[in-house]
């Protein structure tokens, strides 16, 4: 992992938000983030982070699943809610079968098992970034074409009509 | 939608693909069907598909291998994964393969047909980018019988100009970035895109450009605020990392809340 000397003034690159319990975790988490470039926020329960992204806007979410206040599917679903373009990745200690299912059905971008080391989740983060950077740019492209295909086709009705 | 969307079942039980098949071309799917993963990914790169219906447990190739060369390869394919074998390992290989659904037989085939109602409705916008791209092929084949050389300006000199600013020098048509004070071998050899980012920071260090005028710069086509921060996110990234490895330079490049992205002089 590269890691970044001076992390209060380089750019961000994400807005991360990390809710994790276990308050070791969570600001162990945020360093290493920083010092990878991103900006990270910490929140250690469910209505706290809830809170957090009514608030700010964020690019991604490292969710732990069991939290103290509400279950971790439930903060996802919500949050989803809030901020449909959220990308969420799931850490977490105990997970089952269920929780897994749906994280799938609400589109996690990964899942990963405690403990996970600093560099595979810096690296989770940025496939994430990167898969969603390149869905982005094929939608872009794809508009451009298709406004270009309805321009080609006017002018060709312009020109039937002469 | 003109074309009804197209399925593929991949199931080695002869039972549940005829049946699962027989409900969905009642609702008007087209479906094709493969026994095995080999065969599922000979039907992928044969003809397109929208969604694949995939059981976990086949011979041979196992279902999340399938799952997840099918992902690679076609990311614009929509995963359901039916299995009878449900567990934590090949749900987690689902979300990491992007699958958006998980369904655990026993299941009656009123609900896989359900589910899959439900993810094609969902995403539509995937399937109106599947009818472009085949109305743009057919554009293309109709295109390359022109001659198209006359259409097209000629390429652009290239830009062979060195840009410097505070401590960075940027080799443009090199596509390299180094501390003036270091010597060219230790200069960080840069991507088309990241050159183009740098070197419009560059031009005018201390001044604030916003994403959408990088992204723009960089694509060369309009998009959206939010889209072109999606696009830079990683080649951001990439930059910083480079600028603070090999130019000494860790916080040239600065975030300006939402507003864009600058260049600090140091």
């Amino acid at each position: 992992m590269q890691e970044f000397p001076s992390r209060r003034k380089a750019a961000w690159c994400a807005r991360i938000l990390v809710v994790d319990d276990e308050p070791r975790l969570a600001s162990g988490l945020q360093r290493a983030l920083t010092l990878a470039g991103h900006e990270a926020d910490t929140a250690g329960y469910g209505r706290r982070a809830l809170e957090a992204l009514q608030t700010r806007v964020y690019d991604l979410m490292i969710l732990d699943l069991a939290l103290p206040d509400m279950s971790g599917i439930q903060v996802m679903e919500r949050a989803l809610q809030l901020q449909p373009d959220l990308l969420v990745i799931v850490l977490t200690g105990r997970s089952n079968l269920e929780s897994v299912i749906a994280a799938v059905k609400l589109h996690a971008a990964d899942y990963l098992l405690k403990p996970s080391g600093l560099a595979e989740i810096i690296e989770a983060v940025v496939a994430a970034l990167q898969r969603r950077a390149a869905q982005v740019r094929e939608r872009v492209a794809l508009r451009t074409v298709s406004q270009a295909l309805e321009i080609l086709q006017q002018s060709d009705a312009g020109d039937a009509a002469e | 939608m003109s074309e009804p969307a197209s399925i593929l079942i991949v199931d080695d039980e002869a039972y549940v693909r005829t049946s699962v098949g027989r409900a969905l071309e009642l609702s008007g799917y087209a479906v094709q069907m493969a026994a095995d993963g080999e065969e599922a990914l000979q039907r992928l790169a044969a003809a397109t598909c929208d969604l694949m219906l995939l059981d976990l447990r086949l011979p041979g190739m196992s279902g999340t291998a399938v799952m997840r060369t099918a992902s690679q390869l076609y990311p614009e394919l929509l995963i359901i994964v039916l299995t009878g074998y449900a567990d934590e390992e090949s749900a987690i290989a689902a979300v990491q393969s992007g699958a958006v659904d998980y369904l655990c037989k026993p299941i009656s085939v009123h609900q896989v047909v359900a589910a899959v109602d439900i993810t094609l409705r969902a995403h539509t916008d995937r399937l109106r980018r599947r009818a472009l791209m085949q109305a743009l092929a057919q554009t293309m084949e109709a295109l390359a019988a022109l001659p198209l050389e006359r259409f097209i300006e000629p390429a652009r000199p290239r830009n062979d100009s060195t840009l410097r600013a505070g401590s960075l020098v940027l080799d443009v048509a090199r596509r390299q970035v180094r501390a003036a004070d270091h010597g060219e071998d230790r200069a960080a050899e840069l991507t088309e895109e990241e050159t183009a980012v740098l070197a419009a920071l560059m031009a005018q260090p201390g001044r604030i450009i916003s994403a959408r005028v990088l992204a723009r710069g960089v694509h060369g086509q309009e998009m959206t605020e939010w889209e072109a921060e999606q696009l830079l996110r990683p080649l951001v990234f990439e930059l910083c990392r480079k600028l603070a490895s090999h130019a000494g330079r860790p916080d040239a490049m600065r975030n300006a809340r939402r507003a864009g992205y600058f260049l600090a002089v140091d």
